[in-house]
């Protein structure tokens, strides 16, 4: 399982900026602004980006020099592109797609392709309310396994 | 969907609608903007899982 008592407070802080960044700008941080905003140096942050993703609260980029993924938000491109009233963003999956207005609490609508059939699918949040193309979301990945390899989870 | 599975060998796992996904991602992701966010225990996740009747082997956090 996650190992979230390790992270100390400048883990959480770190974890804290990402999130925000994501919220506010639908982006992730780069390194250099995420070391500004918590007085640390771009060292101390990928030892931190480490520590969250072992607590399962952050994937850095294969690299470590950046942000992967803050649940829902992706740090990369993908087929999921969440568009809110304040900023277009990347969620991970069709999950993430839906997880994105919930985590804002705002509406968010999102263009995909049927990984069946390829069509393009259209559904999200309008007014508060589930709306759009109907569709099922098919999850391959046991949840307690889900972050052993995140990007194809 | 089933011809997707086959074709990628994703056999199995479990498939929920739009509505149920937007039943679960609500309280999923609910308090992680808070600056006071200290993460869930698993046996908090799985408690929101069980409310919405996503149990079972797939489902199992433990």
């Amino acid at each position: 399982m996650s190992d979230s008592a390790a992270l100390t407070e400048r883990d959480w802080e770190v974890r804290t900026y990402i999130y925000r960044t994501f919220a506010e700008a639908g982006r992730a941080p780069a390194l250099g602004a995420i070391a500004a905003a918590s007085g640390s140096t771009e060292h101390q942050v990928q030892v931190s980006l480490q520590k969250l993703f072992e607590a399962h609260e952050i994937a850095p980029l294969p690299n470590g020099k950046g942000v992967w993924m803050a649940n829902p938000f992706s740090g990369v491109p993908t087929d999921y592109v969440v568009t809110t009233p304040e900023m277009t963003c990347y969620a991970n999956c069709a999950w993430d797609a839906l997880g994105v207005p919930a985590i804002l609490g705002t509406d968010g609508w999102t263009r995909a392709k049927c990984a069946e059939s390829g069509a393009t699918l259209e559904f999200g949040i309008r007014d508060g309310v589930l709306d759009g193309d109907d569709g099922v979301i098919h999850l391959v990945t046991p949840l307690r396994r889900a972050w052993e390899d995140i990007g194809f989870t | 969907m089933d011809s997707w599975l086959e074709r990628t060998g994703h056999a199995g796992g479990e498939t929920i609608s739009f509505a149920q996904m937007w039943e679960l991602v609500r309280p999923w992701y609910a308090g992680r903007l808070a600056h006071e966010w200290r993460g869930r225990t698993a046996l908090e996740s799985q408690a929101i899982l069980k409310t919405l009747g996503l149990t079972g082997p797939f489902w199992d956090l433990s």
